[in-house]
């Protein structure tokens, strides 16, 4: 890549404003920043996710090695990880979890969703004071793990523990919780070996025991069972809660949000994907070069790392009439952050299924649910964490 | 404003009233038809509101997407017939259309 390359591309910082992304998009679809290439732009951003001349160079490893993880046991053990595998592994291990978490497997689910998310509500003290992230959205996505393994549902505290001591702090490129997510990892891992083989005596109907008999059918290897049940350990809740506080932030900060997903039965899963659009958990999608890959016009060079902006991408004018207006029934579209193809995120079905099914719920029963106070979110370059969200539901 | 039939599982039939630019699967969740899930709402990420089109002569459907048909691949039953009615947006030239809902994969 020459200088006059770069010169012809805005810089964008990584952690660009929405007003900053506008701005870069006006100049090109595309911008350089420290860590590699930014797409701005949603439909080359969705042409490249799609695309198989890109790789992932490794995966979540590019997080790793930034956040200082980069040798010994724990970081061992991420190597092991489908996020951080490619070719042949990745497909095998993806296939259980695409057999498990398939849209019309998923869609059984609804009935215990609901009966779920009934009971967190019955549960709630105070209706008109409730911390949403804590009374809620942490609640819903750690029972249905439990339920999901036929754990006891009284375990999903300790899960939800252990599950945001892992992740965000990576996420969030928290170095200095980087023993904080290695301690929980032994202690989820250490669960996980006593549930595997526990449920090897005695096999069921649900997550674990579908991983064994994938490795009895010899679909994956005995390690791989462990790995792939400490994947959904690890990825299945925080991005599922944390989206579902920035889905409720989003349609509460503005009255006639709410209102026009109350509208109509068909707008609750409209409602859901334009906050995925507008207000995104991911803020980026990453993709690798090992060759040097032509696109729109531009090459980008080999060994180099290219983000996909959901942020910019969601409100790309091009794409999205008026695109910063909360507005449903527009043309279908894909939300940028579940990604696409064989990097697709194995859980976007039921991650969809919880938020949707939350929505029309509380629409249900509380349809005059109202902030109380500001709701505050804090952007990294990765991704974006509820900090507060405080509601009255009556 | 036309009109669509909607066959049930159970072989229940539905006539409802189909407004041009909505989806034949916003029509028949509006019609209060629950058993079309559409979990994704209608971005075509999901193949949960799969349905059985029966195409008359002179009705003009939506050409099928390199996406949509993929997702329909993921279904155990899918035919000839099969569509995502999420993709089938409703214009003059489907009047009459009869889609059958179908079955849970």
């Amino acid at each position: 890549m020459s200088t006059a390359d770069l010169a012809r591309i805005p810089e964008v910082s990584p952690m660009a404003t929405l007003q900053d992304y506008a701005k870069a998009r006006r100049e090109s679809w595309i911008g350089h920043s420290m860590r590699g290439f930014e797409v701005l732009t949603h439909d080359q951003g969705w042409e490249i996710m799609s695309s198989k001349e890109f790789d992932i160079g490794g995966g979540f490893g590019v997080v790793l090695d930034a956040v200082g993880l980069t040798s010994g046991r724990y970081r061992e053990e991420w190597n092991k990880q489908i996020v951080c595998t490619e070719g042949e592994l990745r497909t095998r291990m993806r296939q259980p979890y695409m057999r498990l978490l398939k849209p019309q497997q998923v869609a059984k689910l609804q009935g215990s969703v609901r009966e779920m998310i009934h009971g967190i509500l019955d549960e709630i003290k105070d209706p008109t004071d409730v911390d949403f992230m804590a009374e809620i959205a942490w609640r819903l996505p750690t029972q249905l793990y439990c339920d999901l393994i036929s754990a006891p549902r009284e375990m999903a505290p300790w899960i939800g523990r252990v599950t945001e001591a892992i992740n965000p702090p990576l996420l969030m490129m928290d170095r200095d919780r980087l023993g904080e997510s290695e301690a929980a990892y032994w202690e989820g891992l250490d669960f996980i070996e006593k549930h595997i083989d526990e449920k090897r005596k005695h096999l069921g109907d649900d997550f674990t025991s579908e991983l064994i008999r994938c490795e009895l059918e010899g679909l994956i290897s005995h390690d791989e069972v462990k790995t792939v049940a400490m994947s959904l350990l690890i990825a299945s809740m925080d991005n599922t809660l944390h989206q579902l506080g920035l889905t409720f932030g989003t349609l509460l900060e503005d009255r006639s949000r709410w209102e026009q997903t109350l509208a109509r039965p068909t707008a609750a899963p409209q409602a859901a994907e334009e906050t995925y659009r507008l207000c995104p958990r991911f803020g980026v999608i990453a993709r690798h070069a090992s060759v040097d890959i032509p696109v729109n016009g531009f090459t980008i060079p080999a060994g180099n790392w290219v983000w996909i902006s959901t942020r910019s991408g969601g409100r790309d004018e091009t794409k999205f009439e008026d695109p910063d207006t909360f507005k449903l029934g527009r043309p279908a579209s894909r939300a940028l952050m579940f990604g696409s193809n064989h990097y697709s995120c194995l859980g976007a079905t039921l991650a969809r299924l919880e938020i949707t099914e939350t929505i029309k719920i509380i629409g249900e029963r509380f349809p005059n649910i109202h902030l109380k106070g500001d709701w505050a979110k804090r952007e990294g370059p990765l991704v974006t964490e509820v900090e507060h969200l405080r509601v009255s539901l009556v | 404003m036309g009109e669509i039939v909607v066959v049930t599982r159970e072989g229940t039939e539905h006539k409802l009233e189909a407004e041009a630019g909505r989806s034949v699967m916003e029509i028949i969740r509006d019609a209060g038809i629950d058993e079309l899930l559409a979990l994704c709402g209608g971005c075509c990420s999901c193949a949960t509101c799969h349905v059985f089109v029966e195409e008359e002569p002179g009705q003009t459907l939506p050409e099928m997407t390199t996406d949509e048909d993929e997702l329909l691949d993921g279904s155990d039953h899918r035919n000839e017939q099969s569509r995502l009615s999420c993709q089938l947006i409703y214009s003059d030239a489907m009047d009459g259309l009869c889609v059958k809902i179908a079955p849970e994969d």
